[in-house]
């Protein structure tokens, strides 16, 4: 009896919370119409009527019926309905289980919209991508005709590429840098339907142990491959036969890729002699051994700056591999070989200006001819992980130049230039960072070289120069690094001991130098510094203002055979402080601003410490003889850069000022046949430079319209030291260039530069302006498409200053394409179609004015064929 | 115009291709999502430092209750997979594997999806569309300037967390994901091995349909056996691609296990 009543009871207070549980369980059903037709996929929702907070939802189904079930315990509930193009609907119900039918009714929805990013550029602030695809015209092959196109990006004559109008300092392909610097051959050899995106890495900073300091100025590129490229071997052939008014054309290149995880290769071979001067293989960066230099040479035709004044042939190999041997691990070869001949021919009318307001003028016939020989090897391991980075970097290279020329002008000249050079050099650099981000970076730097010379003159003049110059240096510099990101201001300790020996001999047999004809100089100079570098990091702001202070110590000796002046000085020790200063803000995704700023002071190099006499070239001698003194020179630059990257806007404002003194001024004493001496005179004298670049380039959807403009103004003041006068010398050069490039209509595309130049110059007695503008346009045309293009270009150049000389020049050029498949392409290159013989430059600059005539290539055709293997 | 152009720049250079690949045409599209697609393809290891991601970019149509989301890059292998076999009657190969989150078609409760099976082929599954459980809090934040709730729900052997907005009534969002009281704007699992963002909404400014993959050689398939062919891809690359008629080598990488991190881990 009593357990029955416990159970009963137990029964009725379970039935009792059942019930109060089921009473506040709602079950809501109902049906959502427009008027005639139920209303599928809107969203009923029930709300607290208090707070608006989300009790239940449901959405309705293909007939607009919904039901949803839920616990609430409120009194009332907001019911709302929406959909999209739904005109919502709120009303309030009794919470209780219920059917609700609705009828709503539509309304345009209105969206707050924002650009959808399945589009050509995007990127966040410190990388842009841009779809290679969205800017590939139909006529593009290689990537770098795709790259030339892209906002931001630039590409100079001599193949830098330049991101905001700086150099960039690294060119990777599948986040690997095989080509160290050569990224010509990239951009020349690399078609751009391989490739799915570029990538520009602003600021970029290719160690990772170093990403939480200070990054760079400069940007890196990426090239992203599609995936039908990566990890199969590429191959092309390119077979090229034409006439020109001098003979025969011939131009061939065979190139073979592999781009896979493991690693990339590239092999290429290319020769031609079309003249076209540029070299794939330029290296633009990295470490690259080199000889001291010719400190003489042979009077040559120099290079037209329009038109081709190239007649010449040349060849080159290159191998360049890139192994992964673990994830941040690579190890690198490169070996590039080249052989180059160049002749050429020119007509110099050359006016030295006098300070007593005279003239000395020198006309020159030129011909002249070289072969250059040039063959480098660098070989490079490096891991790159987090904290620890290691780079060694050997490179061994070798050039051998032969020079010969005639000149004719009151004299008859003949030159003979042999010069040789053999160089090797490693870099080491090591960085260790601790798990708190602290740490160390080294870096060694260690160079050797010979370079033997030897110019030597005949006919009306006899004359020979030997030089033999060996140097060796070492360079170390040590850096502790700081936690940037735990503390706004640090303070890091730099040293560096640096040590240079140069060794020179000479020997000269000259007419106008009976005294000095001997000279053996050996020269150390060993500069130690250490110093306080102060950081301050705030987010996007980063300044750095660097205090070293240094020890320098220079000794040196001249051997001066035949003559009684003793050696100059001996050993010389000094105290140097040079500060400088360099400031990053990336103010928001819009703007960033950059400034730096210098001072430094740098003792007579060794060249002018030479007591011997070196014949430079047939008409100059030098014979410095200069006390060691000191050089100073200060800087500061600014830039401020915008890129709206939706808007496909790309703007920069760069301003710099530069001034360098000393007490010591180089000057020249000319003859009447302008035959000179440069001599060192004790003199205070000083140059100062300022100049202001602004930028902008814009994309336009509508007929795909790119705008640039470019405005430069730039004034510069300098002592020149000449006949013994020291004269100040001014200019002033302000320069304006514009490009533009649309779709008249879909498949026809027109592209048009212009570039206005004026400058004057001015010394006591001598004033000078000229002025001088160039356009140049090309149309492309889609004859057939997808099949057969054509482009048709001009170039018009005018200069006001030729008095009664040709003012105007016009050169024509044409090209056929025609895509015969996915692998095979011809093109039918027309150059110079008007046949212009000469080309007339005029130029101004350092109290002397330069007329010169290029002879240029006529006429000339060309049908090369490009096969993919 | 050329906003819509721009949209489908990503496959300008299949467009030639695919104008011999066959679509069925759907319902017009009434709004075009674009999200960026954060996805993981390995932690730090012996050879890694630091965590491997990649980012790509995944389009959402949603039309009459429908929903169709893929992948840009993922879509332009396909066409680029469908072409090669239309012209050469052989499969393609990837080079360097990964989990692919494939091509989704809602419509009401069916749900399609294509997925691409490298040298097996292209192949498509049908279900019912997923009725995912959400949790959602009152927690609030702005996501490309829409007031977004938060929501988590359990999937297919993964936890997601999803920041949807009331503002947009479309309960569709990247990938299977949806059903939620508002467009899914920001989603992630919580290991964040796949991290979808809203970057963009605009409504078309033409009329434009939801195009569907239609080739006959794309062929059907069970969704767990795609999934088990998907991972034994990732097992023995090599292996797979010679039970398929395919040589190749990686000097010598090709039987190397790729790191595999699936976005749908559990049945």
């Amino acid at each position: 009896m009593k357990t029955s009543r416990i159970l009963f009871f137990l029964f009725a207070v379970l039935f009792c919370i059942n019930t109060n549980a089921q009473n506040d369980t709602i079950s809501i059903r109902g049906q959502v119409r427009f008027k005639s037709e139920p209303a599928e996929a809107c969203i009923v929702a029930m709300l607290n009527p208090k707070d608006s907070a989300l009790v239940s939802y449901a959405v309705t189904d293909e007939r607009g019926a919904y039901s949803m079930r839920f616990i609430s315990h409120a009194s009332e509930l907001l019911m709302r309905v929406t959909g999209f193009n739904v005109k919502r609907q709120m009303k309030r119900i009794a919470a209780r289980s219920q059917t609700l039918n609705l009828t709503v009714e539509e309304e345009d929805m209105v969206l707050r919209e924002v650009q959808i990013k399945a589009q050509k550029l995007w990127g966040s602030r410190d990388t842009l991508n841009y779809l290679v695809s969205a800017y590939t015209k139909e006529h593009d092959r290689t990537i770098g005709d795709v790259l030339r196109q892209l906002p931001g990006i630039t590409i100079d004559n001599d193949g830098t590429i330049k991101y905001q109008g700086t150099p960039i300092n690294h060119f990777y392909i599948e986040n690997l840098d095989m080509l160290q610097g050569r990224y010509g051959l990239a951009t020349n050899g690399i078609k751009a339907e391989d490739v799915a995106t570029v990538q520009v890495l602003e600021n970029h900073e290719h160690i990772k142990a170093l990403q939480d300091q200070v990054p760079p100025e400069s940007a890196a590129i990426n090239l992203k491959l599609k995936e039908k490229a990566k990890g199969v071997w590429t191959k092309s052939a390119d077979l090229g036969a034409g006439a020109y008014g001098n003979g025969m054309l011939w131009d061939e290149t065979l190139q073979a890729m592999y781009f896979g995880k493991g690693g990339q290769h590239m092999l290429r071979y290319s020769g031609d002699n079309s003249g076209s001067g540029m070299d794939a293989a330029k290296s633009h960066y990295g470490v690259s051994a080199s000889g001291e230099g010719s400190m003489m040479g042979v009077i040559g035709h120099g290079s037209s700056p329009v038109g081709n004044s190239f007649f010449d042939y040349r060849h080159g190999v290159n191998m360049n591999n890139i192994a992964k041997l673990a994830d941040d691990a690579t190890l690198n070869y490169n070996l590039n070989y080249r052989h180059n001949f160049a002749r050429g021919e020119s007509y110099a009318s050359t006016t030295y200006i006098m300070p007593d307001g005279t003239n000395i003028l020198l006309t020159e016939e030129i011909a002249d001819h070289s072969h250059t020989d040039a063959a480098d090897l660098q070989l490079t391991y490096e891991k790159n992980a987090e904290k620890r980075f290691l780079n060694n970097t050997l490179s061994l290279a070798g050039q051998w130049d032969e020079g010969r020329g005639t000149i004719h002008s009151s004299e008859n000249i003949s030159q003979a230039m042999h010069y040789r050079s053999l160089a090797l050099k490693n870099k080491t650099q090591w960085i260790h960072r601790t798990d708190n981000g602290g740490g160390f970076e080294w870096t060694s730097t260690n160079s050797i070289s010979t370079s033997p010379q030897k110019l030597i003159i005949g006919e009306d003049m006899t004359a020979m120069q030997r030089v033999g110059i060996t140097h060796l240096a070492t360079s170390n510099q040590f850096e502790t690094l700081r936690n940037l990101r735990a503390h706004r201001w640090t303070i890091a300790v730099t040293g560096h001991i640096n040590s240079d020996y140069t060794a020179l001999t000479s020997h000269l047999n000259h007419p106008d130098a009976p005294t000095s004809p001997e000279g053996e100089l050996h020269h150390i100079y060993t500069h130690a510094g250490i110093g306080p570098m102060f950081r301050y990091v705030n987010k996007n702001f980063r300044t750095t203002l660097n205090l070293p202070i240094a020890l320098t110590h220079t000794w040196f000796q001249n051997a001066d055979e035949g003559n009684d002046t003793p050696p100059l000085g001996t050993g010389v020790l000094h105290f140097r402080w040079q500060p400088s200063f360099s400031l990053l803000w990336k103010a928001n995704d819009y703007f960033s601003f950059d400034a730096n700023a210098h001072y430094g002071a740098s003792e007579t190099p060794w060249r002018h410490l030479l007591t011997a006499s070196i014949m430079n070239n047939y008409r100059s001698l030098s014979r410095y003889r200069a006390k060691l003194s000191d050089m100073h020179s200060a800087g500061a630059n600014f830039k401020v850069s915008f890129k709206d990257i939706l808007g496909g806007f790309f703007a920069y404002l760069n301003g710099g000022w530069n001034r360098s003194w000393s007490d010591v001024a180089f000057g020249t004493t000319l003859d009447e046949q302008a035959h000179s001496v440069i001599e060192a005179a004790n003199m205070p004298n000083h140059n100062q430079s300022f100049s202001l670049t602004l930028n902008g380039r814009k994309d336009i959807d509508w007929h795909d319209i790119q705008i640039e403009a470019n405005a430069t103004a730039s004034k510069g003041e300098s002592d020149i030291l000449r006949q013994s006068i020291l004269s100040s010398y001014h200019s002033n050069s302000y320069n304006l260039s514009g490009r533009l490039s649309f779709d008249i209509v879909e498949g026809y595309r027109l592209e048009y530069s212009a570039r206005w130049n004026s400058h004057d110059s001015s010394s006591e007695g001598y004033q000078y302006t000229y002025k001088d503008w160039s356009q140049n346009a090309k149309l492309h045309l889609r004859l057939l498409p997808s099949r057969l293009f054509l482009n048709v270009s001009a170039n018009h150049t005018h200069n006001s200053s030729f008095a009664s000389a040709q003012k105007d020049y016009v050169f024509v050029g044409a090209g056929l394409k025609f895509f015969m498949s996915k692998k095979l392409e011809f093109n039918l290159n027309a150059d110079n179609i008007t046949n212009l013989h000469t080309f007339t430059s005029h130029s101004v600059n350092d109290m002397m004015q330069s007329h010169v005539i290029y002879q240029l290539r006529p006429w000339s055709v060309m049908l090369m064929a490009h096969v993919a293997l | 115009m050329k906003h819509l152009a721009l949209v489908f720049a990503t496959l300008m250079s299949c467009t030639a291709m695919a104008q011999d690949i066959k679509m069925r045409q759907e319902s017009e599209i009434k709004v075009e999502v674009s999200y960026r697609v954060d996805q993981l393809r390995d932690y730090p290891n012996q050879w890694r430092d630091s965590e491997w991601r990649e980012e790509y970019t995944m389009m959402l149509e949603v039309g009459n209750n429908q929903a169709h989301s893929y992948v840009a890059e993922e879509r332009k292998t396909v066409l680029s997979a469908l072409t090669t076999y239309l012209q050469k009657n052989r499969w393609h190969l990837a080079v360097e594997p990964y989990a692919l989150i494939g091509e989704t078609f809602i419509n009401g409760k069916t749900l399609e999806q294509i997925v691409d099976l490298d040298a097996a082929g292209v192949f498509r599954y049908t279900e019912d569309t997923p009725k995912l459980k959400w949790k959602i809090t009152d927690e609030k934040k702005m996501v490309l300037d829409y007031e977004c709730k938060r929501a988590s729900c359990s999937f297919r052997g993964r936890e997601f967390e999803a920041w949807f907005t009331e503002d947009i009534p479309l309960s569709y969002g990247p990938w299977k994901l949806g059903g939620l009281p508002g467009l899914i704007l920001e989603v992630a699992d919580t290991k964040n091995e796949y991290h979808f963002t809203a970057t963009g909404i605009e409504k078309p400014k033409e009329t434009k349909y939801i195009q569907l993959l239609d080739e006959p050689s794309i062929q059907p398939i069970k969704r767990e056996k795609a999934l088990r062919m998907e991972a034994m891809i990732h097992k023995d690359h090599g292996a797979f691609a010679a039970d398929y008629g395919i040589k190749f080598s990686l000097e010598g990488l090709e039987h190397q296990a790729m790191p595999y991190y699936p976005i749908e881990v559990a049945p």
